[in-house]
This record gives structure tokens, sequence and C-alpha cells, in this order.
């Protein structure tokens, strides 16, 4: 149930290990939609995880998972894929299999286990729900590189300045406050010049200490994760005191720079609009809109309960499919024309 | 009487004299066609009836300005900082307003900002090109005066540069096509055209004060205002930014009023200066500006049986796989009671020996003695928290420790060092070792001064004995404030009290006079000198390098993540043909 | 005297309108489980979103002076950071307790920004997911009852009061999230599937209340003092 703290964890060494870039930054790699305005990028984005996200249909979900893999390899590359899938895989499976524990309906009995029956057409369902839950995943992190934020802030920027500045101005300091917060442990480690040495015991160095704060700097292997919590709240305190004492300076700079002279902000935005983004962007809409029809009828014939519906192979699929690969086909192109 | 002053405009060069011989000769050609009494103390009288002889208005005009923090009710009376001040100057002038730390130079800037006074008791007038500091609005403030303040990182306030370059644009509420222009044409002179589209958390700190510039330019101001921008710079990044000053002040004719503590290192540039001392503020002539050439310390003896505390051997170290070798093959040692300095440019590793040396990083390759145990050991990937590895906390390691450092620790004389061997450790706890790193907030646990000096001394030790030193590095009336509340100088030189107040037996300091001026940097000195004495090792990781020459016995010249030469420090600056400092400030 | 009721009810009106708003969530949620909607993932994800941009749009228009910004900007940093920080704990995350203290001391919206923002920045971090309009509203709900308990003074009266007001407000950060997963992905709902699927997150949500209670306690006092004390020096 909580794959979130399974995608936290695991990629939280990324984090830490300074392999996982601020996405703030234009996306190395060549992705779809890069020459044109940032609204094609996220009109694609939103029709495609409008369309698995609201289209519980079984080829439609296979065809978006599959074009999610495709595209991610694509843009983010095999190594970041199959490091996703390692996690995202898992949560799937859990998902399917949990389905028809919940939710006892259907026709076609598989067996019983106890008092729970399990049926195939809620085990169907679940695998049918965890796919889609792996390619929304998927799709939003090809989202992360197609759109990164940076491009989105170009695509708000003009209508929320503030919050486009807001989010920049966190963007800027987070990296900064963790690795600050990781140098606090570093030198707290290093600085064994009073006698709450790191290789002490805790009962040792509580016995003869100049002041209970000197060893509370230093945490001991032995200490318990309590104290471990006290001492990242002590020096997250420290960090927030810091930070506050610096954006007074960064408030300084923000007026010395006319900050409030009117209430209209202006906003800064390098990319504009022209008639190519335009034909483009009409084109992708008018596709969206057949393609979203087309999965309308085909959601509106299928059922999962209380029997699962003959899958047809029917044309409507084919620009579903489409639209769904436009992004890996177009994110090809512009890597191949780099070649 | 009255002194009439007149003054042109210094000649604009052709933007060909780049190379800083020909601007030299230039200089000579402009200071000696224009008079240079650019500054003029006058009477009330005198100045209220003294016509207006030159054609244009005076950049920035002080009259009669006095100035003095508000205080609380119980507390008596504190002098003005600024005291019945009236001075001039002129448009196009080049000023550099020197004075020690805490002398007044950055309220005297605040004032001329109008909308960034500080708030307190204020006589007099200040007037800037012509018009009275009041009667400045936000937006006429912005486009009329700039000002650029000392950190360099905290002044961006946005994510990526192009961001940065357009932020006071957006704030006036400019187009956006008038604000793309503005900002290609400035990116253009300034050569910031490479960083546009990067991140300003990863710019060096002299780039990111290059940033702050030109996003203080992009309004256009006549006036540019700079509070000690150079004096977290390294001597190349500082070179480079009075240059881009130079440019500005000569080609454009911006008036460039710079407060620094180091006027020797500009005074090429300038065109004229003052100095403020104990409110009042004095012309300068710029040939009484001169480089000191020593700090007018004794540096300690070596001792005779000079014992190896720490070595690193063969160090090669990385943050990740996929990031490059930063240190490639390290051999640095430290014999016991020297001062050793490391030297090298910004970026080069500096920092990276010190916390390999220091334990906190464990080399990928290579050994580093003494051994210490795998807690103290741990690479910065993890986050607070991660398991440290299994402790082989066994009796071979005190084996390893080389037997010198035992033998040291008992025959040298420090003073007040306690005891520290208790039955059952490893013999690591018999060095003590202290860490001062580049950001002195680091080391702070949230207490007040004096509690975060008494903090961190050893068991044992006279309370007492931190009161000399508290004394020595001016900290005395300091005591009961946030140390987070401190400029920048008090900040560090709160850390340097605490990490000395240890009583450490090796010391690893990472930039320690960063951000003092010259006699708070000799004070400093003298500490260091005199703990040495007593038989502290000290490692320096500095790019000060009077501070390398008068202090350390050895230097070592870190490049390309080698160590290129390690010498005595004599013999490494008479060699040195190329980095020397007075070719770098 | 017009004028202050004038913005007194003005004021009274952005707090109506604000919680309409972020009541939109609970209740479309609760609509897609009655009518056991196929599609309630997404619509409720879209809904979401929906409800954190209004949030954000009012924000934007109030237009918020710098010691508003500044302080919420550093302590959205800070959640987010601290959370990088706390990851190798699961479920040990101080965004909650951060955003408690935020909406205590600067006022509700401001408390919702900061969760807002701390999700939106670490998630970019970590990788987006579908769950970080979810995360950016749970947690902008946090803050913005932190903001109505500070109002109301609940959180100045004793440390209990305060543990407990941490302890809930991490369930229902937990409870916001579980609810999406159940809603959106198990069907259909019946009651027992829910409170089957809900009980078994609730070990970790117990951790995080824990863990959000010990920090409230922790970094109530020394925080909620310096905020203030740099609020103060903004006006300067």
């Amino acid at each position: 149930m909580d794959g979130f703290s399974q995608a936290d964890a695991s990629l939280a060494r990324a984090v830490t290990e300074n392999n996982a870039r601020s996405p703030l930054v234009e996306a190395t790699t060549h992705v779809a939609f890069e020459t044109f305005h940032p609204s094609l990028a996220a009109v694609y984005v939103a029709g495609v995880l409008a369309l698995t996200m609201f289209a519980i249909h079984p080829i439609i979900t296979t065809l978006s998972l599959i074009s999610a893999v495709l595209c991610s390899v694509v843009c983010r590359g095999s190594a970041a894929t199959f490091r996703d899938m390692r996690w995202q895989l898992p949560l799937a499976l859990i998902v399917a299999v949990a389905n028809p524990f919940f939710s006892a309906s259907g026709s076609t009995l598989l067996f019983k286990l106890g008092l729970l029956a399990v049926y195939q057409e809620s085990l169907f369902f679940g695998a049918c729900m965890g796919a889609m839950l792996v390619a929304t995943l998927m799709w939003l992190a090809v989202a992360g590189v197609m759109l990164p934020t940076e491009r989105l802030l170009t695509l708000f920027g003009g209508v929320l300045p503030t919050l486009g500045l807001m989010i920049s101005m966190v963007a800027r300091l987070v990296p900064q406050l963790v690795k600050r917060g990781q140098e606090f442990r570093a030198v707290h480690a290093a600085n064994t010049g009073h006698e709450a040495l790191a290789t002490t015991s805790t009962a040792e160095t509580n016995s003869g200490c100049a002041s209970p704060d000197a060893h509370a700097d230093n945490p001991t292997p032995k200490t318990t994760l309590r104290e471990r919590v006290a001492y990242g709240a002590r020096m997250s305190g420290v960090l927030m005191a810091w930070s506050m004492a610096d954006s007074l300076d960064s408030a300084d700079a923000m007026r010395a720079r006319g900050w409030s002279a009117t209430s209209k902000r202006t906003s800064y935005q390098p990319s504009h609009f022209d008639l190519r983004d335009l034909i483009a962007l009409s084109l992708l809409c008018v596709l969206l809109v057949i393609v979203g029809l087309l999965a309308w009828v085909a959601c509106s014939q299928f059922r999962f309960y209380p029997t699962t519906s003959q899958l047809v192979v029917w044309w409507g699929h084919i620009p579903c499919a489409a639209y769904l690969l436009l992004g890996a086909i177009l994110s090809l192109r512009e890597r191949l024309s780099w070649m | 009487m009255d002194v009439a002053h007149t003054s042109q405009k210094p000649a604009v060069p052709t933007p060909q004299t780049s190379s800083v011989s020909e601007t030299q000769s230039a200089l000579q050609t402009l200071s000696a066609s224009h008079t240079q009494s650019v500054l003029q103390t006058s009477s009330v009288s005198q100045a209220q009836s003294a016509p207006q002889t030159s054609p244009t208005p005076p950049a920035l005009e002080f009259k009669q300005l006095s100035f003095s923090y508000p205080v609380a009710d119980d507390a008596e009376q504190v002098l003005p900082v600024i005291d019945n001040v009236s001075f001039t100057i002129d448009q196009g002038a080049f000023c550099l307003v020197c004075g020690a730390t805490g002398a007044g130079k950055s309220t005297l800037l605040r004032l001329a900002k109008p909308g960034l006074e500080p708030a307190g008791k204020r006589t007099g007038e200040v007037r800037i090109m012509g018009k009275l500091a009041r009667d400045f609005d936000v937006a006429s403030s912005a486009h009329t005066v700039g000002l650029v303040m000392q950190d360099p990182k905290t002044q961006l306030v946005c994510d990526s540069v192009w961001h940065e370059l357009a932020f006071g644009l957006e704030n006036v509420g400019c187009e956006p096509l008038e604000m793309r222009r503005r900002v290609a044409q400035l990116s253009y002179f300034l050569g910031l055209e490479p960083l546009f589209h990067q991140r300003c958390s990863e710019l060096s700190d002299g780039q990111a004060q290059l940033v702050a510039l030109a996003s203080v330019l992009v309004l256009e101001p006549s006036i540019l205002l700079l509070d000690e921008p150079t004096s977290m710079l390294d001597p190349l990044a500082r070179a480079d930014f009075a240059h881009a000053l130079f440019r500005l002040n000569r080609e454009l004719g911006i008036t460039v009023v710079l407060a620094t503590h180091e006027p020797w290192a500009l005074v090429s540039y300038a065109s004229c200066a003052v100095s403020i001392d104990n409110g009042a503020v004095h012309k300068l002539a710029l040939s009484n500006i001169t480089t000191p050439h020593n700090l007018g310390i004794s540096k300690p003896t070596a001792a005779e049986k000079a014992s190896k505390t720490a070595q690193l051997t063969g160090a090669w170290l990385r943050y990740s796989r996929e990031s490059p070798w930063v240190l490639r093959g390290v051999n640095l040692s430290l014999q016991s009671g020297e001062i050793h300095a490391l030297l090298g440019a910004n970026g080069s590793g500096k920092s990276s020996v010190l916390k390999t040396m220091a334990g906190v990083l464990k080399p990928n390759r290579g050994i580093c003695e003494p051994q210490r145990s795998s807690w103290s050991q741990q690479n910065l990937r993890h986050g607070w928290f991660s398991r440290p590895k299994k402790a082989g906390r066994a009796k071979g390691n005190s084996e390893q420790l080389s037997t010198s450092v035992r033998q040291g620790q008992s025959t040298s004389q420090q003073p007040g060092h306690s005891a520290s061997t208790q039955p059952g450790q490893i013999s690591t706890s018999a060095v003590r070792q202290a860490y001062l790193p580049q950001h002195p907030e680091l080391l702070f646990s949230g207490l007040s001064v004096a509690e975060e000096i008494a903090a961190s001394l050893p068991h044992g030790a006279d309370p007492s004995s931190i009161q000399s030193l508290i004394e020595r590095l001016g900290l005395s009336a300091l005591l009961d404030r946030d140390p987070l509340e401190l400029s920048r100088g008090q900040r560090q030189l709160v850390a340097i009290a605490k990490v000395l107040a240890a009583q450490p037996t090796l010391l690893f300091a990472d930039e320690p006079t960063v951000g003092l001026d010259l006699a708070a940097r000799t004070r400093v000195a003298e500490l260091l000198s005199e703990y040495a004495q007593a038989g502290t090792t000290m490692l320096l990781a500095t790019h000060d390098l009077l501070l390398a020459r008068e202090l350390a016995h050895v230097c070592s010249l870190l490049f390309d993540g080698e160590i290129a030469c390690t010498m005595p420090s004599e013999e490494f600056f008479e060699r040195s043909l190329f980095f020397r400092e007075e070719s770098l400030s | 005297m017009t004028s202050t009721e004038a913005h007194k009810r003005h004021t009274v009106a952005h707090k109506l309108l604000d919680g309409a708003v972020l009541a939109c969530v609970p209740v479309i949620l609760a609509l897609c489980a009655a009518f056991k909607l196929q599609a309630a993932a997404g619509l409720s994800t879209l809904v979401a979103i929906v409800s954190v941009l209004l949030m954000m749009t009012s924000f934007e228009r109030s237009r918020p002076a710098l010691r508003q910004i500044m302080p919420t900007v550093v302590l959205a940093a800070i959640a987010a950071a601290g959370r990088i920080l706390f990851a190798p704990i699961p479920d040990v995350k101080p965004v909650s307790a951060i955003c408690i203290v935020a909406g205590a001391v600067l006022g509700r919206r401001n408390g919702f920004m900061v969760g807002a923002l701390a999700a939106l920045i670490s998630n970019a971090f970590f990788g987006q997911g579908a769950w970080t309009p979810w995360q950016m509203y749970a947690w902008g709900l946090v803050g913005y009852l932190g903001g109505v308990a500070g109002e109301a003074g609940l959180l100045n009266q004793s440390p209990n009061t305060r543990a407990a007001w941490g302890f809930a407000s991490a369930l229902l950060y937990g409870f916001i999230l579980n609810s999406f997963h159940v809603i959106g992905f198990v069907e259909p709902l019946t009651p027992a599937a829910a409170i089957t699927a809900y009980l078994a997150g609730l070990p970790w949500d117990i951790i995080h209340g824990v863990a959000t209670a010990v920090f409230l306690l922790l970094i109530w006092e020394p925080w909620a003092m310096r905020i203030r004390a740099t609020t103060r020096r903004y006006g300067l």
C-alpha cells in the first residue's frame, strides 16, 4: 500500500549521491517537442495522462504501458527506466493481487481461501489497474523530462509570476539546504576535540562533560532512533535559523532591485509562440479529441463485471496507439537527427 | 576657505584597451588630465552657500549626515556610527570607501540607497543626482542606484541565471521584448552568455557575484554601490570582478562607489578614495594606499624532533561513480607542531583533501593515517541517519596508529591540555582534532556566543582559559548575541574561537581568514602561531597567500588532483614566479 | 469604520472561499466512492489539481508582501530538504510538523503554500508521481488547518494539545493519500474493502503521526520565536 515510501527510499540515495539532477534545468537528452513551445509538450502529456487514467480498457492500458516504457527508454535511458520498474512492478503486483481480496465480485470462481473467494474477473481488473498505475508513473517520469519545471514556469510564469518566482526560489534553496544538512553531521563528526568522542558510548560521554550540549552534538553509534531524531530536529533548527538570517539578505537584494515597484509583475518568457507552434498545437488537439472520443466509445462498450467482455481488435485502437507512441517516435527522431 | 572643486568627466577610453598594462597607462593619462578634488569637507554655511560650479549634479552628496542605530530604552547612549559627514562624489568617479570592518562603510552605503536605509536616528541630507533621497520611490531608486552586497550566494534569489537577470525588470513591469533586449546586451557585455541556462546553485562564488552585478545593472542605474563585493572571493575571481567594474566605470561612465577593507587591490582602478574612522570621513590620497607586505607576526619554530601526526598516501577520491576523480593520488604528511598551508585555485579540491585527512571522507583508494573508526568515516552520500558500517573496533586499531603520535602527545607542552586517555578506548582519542569548515555556521548549535565557545571546552579544562581567547579575537562585546545575527566576519571569528577553545592537537581549517579585514587576520594569525608553538599541528587550506607566507612552515600546491609541490614556504614563494600574492591581489 | 468592516467581510469571504475550494476534494472523493465510478483515479486527481491551482491563484492575487513570501519560501525549502535528509528512515517526515508551524505563525494561506511547495519541489527531486497533486493538497491542507488551529489558540495551550494536533494532522495526511489509492484503484468498492485497505496503511501512518508529534514538540517554540523575529525585521 505504501509504494510512496518505497519510491522515496530508493530515490533518496540518488538524490543524496548527487545523481539526481534538479529538474529545473533544460533536459540534456533530446526529447519530443523540445523545439516547440512548451504548451505542446504540456498538451501532449496532459492528454496521455488523461487517456491512461480515465480510459480503463485492457487494450488501451496495455498500449499506454508499452508506449510509456518505450518513451521512457528513449528519453531517460534504459538504466533509469529499469531502475524505476524495479519498484513499480512489485507495486503493480500488489494492486493486482490485492484487488480480488478486497472486492470479491465476479462470476468465474478461481479458488477459495477460507472465507475469501478469488474471482477471475476481479483478478483481471486488478491486473489492469496495476498496469494503469505503472503506466501513469512511467508517463509522469517522462513528463518530468519532457516538461522540466523550468519550461512549465515559462507557461505559467506569465499568469502567476509571484508563484513562479517562489517555485524558483524554493528550488534554488533546496539543494543548498540538503548539502548543508549533510555537512552538519560531517563537521560534527570531524570535531573530536572535546570529550564527546565518536567512539565512546553514551554512558561514558554522559559522565564527565563540560556541558550537556557538547555531547548532544555528536551522536554515537549506540544512540536510539529517538535520540537521532532529536539530533536531526536540533540541527534542522540551526539550519532554519541560518536560512532565515540569509533570507533577510535576500530580501534586501530583492528590495534593492525594485521589488513591489508595481503591482503588475511581468514575466520574462524566453520561448515564443509562432505559426509553426500554432499549426502543430492545432493538429495535436484535433488528434487528442478524436482519440478521446474513440476511447470513450471503446470503454463504454467494455465491461469487467460480472463477466469480462470479449476483447476485439478494433480499428479505433490505432489512432490511440498513434497518439500514445507519438512521444516515443518524436523523441527518437530528435535523437537520431543529432547523431 | 571654500575649496571650489572643478572636475571634468574622465575621457572614455576606447574599448580596445583591455589588457591591464594598457589600462594602467591610460589611467595615468586620465589622472593627469583632470583634477582629483572630487571630495571636499566644508562647514555648514559654506555648503549651503557654495554655488554649484559643476554643470552636472554630483552623483552622491552627503550634507552633515549623522546616523545612529536605535537603542533599547534602558541601554546607554551609543555613539553615532556616522557623525556630521559631508562630502560629494562626482559622476563618473570610481570611489573607494576604506575602513576597518564595522567602521560604518555599510551604513554609509545603505543610507545612499533609497529604500534600504537602516532604521535609526538620522540627521542631515543625502542627495543622489541632485535629488533628495526621500524623494525617490521604489522604481526610481532601482533605476538610479544599484547595490551589490558581500555574499554572492544570498543575493541570488532565483533558480536559474536567466531568471535572476530578468528579476529586476520583472519587478518594475518591463515589457518582455524590452527585457529580452536588455538581458541580451548585458550578457554579451559581461560575458555571461555561457552561464545563461545554468542553475544559480551550481555557480562558483566569482560567477555568482558577476551574475549579482549583472542583475543589478540590467536596470541601468547611474550609480553602483558595492559593499565589500570581493571579500569572499578568491584572488582570481577578485581580479575578474574588479576588471568588470573598471570597464563599467570607464566605458559606460557609471559612478562606482566601492566599500572595501582591502583598498590596495583596487587602487589602480580607482579615481579617488575616502576613509571612515570613528564616524568621520576623510579624503584619502590614492598614493597613500599601499599593499601590506607582512602581517607582523613571528613564525613559530618547528619542533626539532618532528614526528608524523597524520598522513595521506596515494588518496584517490570521487563523490560518486559518475563524477570525475577529485583527488588523484594525493600524498601529504603533517609533522607535529607544523603549520602546513594547502594552496590551490577555487575548486581544485582543497576542501576534499581536508575532509579526507580529517576522517570525514574515506578515500576510494589510498590510506589515511591515523585510522579512524568507521563511525566518523562516512561519505557524504548518506543523509543523517544511514547505518554506520559494522565497526571494526578491534584493538588492532590502536596498533595501526603510529607510535609517534602517542610520543608526541606526551612530550609536547600544551597549554591546559588535559589528560585524555580513558581505559578501554582506542587511542585515536589521543588525537584531539578540530575542523573549521568553510561555512562557520556549520559549527553552531543555536546557543549564544559565550555558550557556543564554552560548549567546546574539553573536559576538565578551566573555563577562564577561554577569556583571553575571546578578548584577543575581539568578541567580548558580542557574548550574549546569537551568532547567526552577526556579520560574516564576526561569525568567522566565533567559529575560530570555538575551534581553538577545544585545544586541539590537530587542526584542519578551511579558509580561516575569509571575510576578515587585515587587523583581524593578524590577530588570528598570531593566535594560530601561538597554538602551533604549543604543539598543535595545523593544515590550512587557504587562498590568502600573505597568511601562507607569513604563518606556514610548509606550503603544498594542489593541482589537477595531485600535490604539485611541497616546500618550505620561503622557498616556495621565492621560487614561484606566477603564484604570488602581488600578482593575484 | 466601514473600510475595516469591509476588510473584515473581505477576509471572511476569502476564508469561506478557501474552505469551499479545499472541501471540493473530499466531496468528490466521497461521490466517486458512492457512485462507484470507474475513472475515480483520474477524476479525483483532476479535482485535486484544480483545487491546488485555485488556492495558489488566490494566494497570487492577494499580492503577498515580502515578509510573507520569504519566510514561506524558506520554510518550504527546509521542509523539502528535511524530507530528503530523513528519507532513509521511512515515514519519518518533518514536513507535516513544519507545515503546522508555518500555518500557525504565518497564517492559513502561507501554511498551505508551504505544504504545497514542499511537496512539489521535493517530488521534483524524487520523481513526480501520480500522488504529487495529492501530496500538495494533503500537506497544504495540513498547513491550512495548522493556521486555523493557530488562530483558535489551540496550539499555544499545552504540549499535549500540540502533540495531539500533530498526530492528528499526520493521520489526516495519511488518510487523504490512502483514500486516493483506495478509491482510485480498488474496484468495486465495498465498505469492508475500504476499511481493510485503510487498516493496511495504519502502521505507517502511526509512525508518521508519532514522528510529527515529536517534531512539533521539539521545534514549536524555537522556530515560532525565530520566524516571528525575522518577520518583524522584514518590516524595517
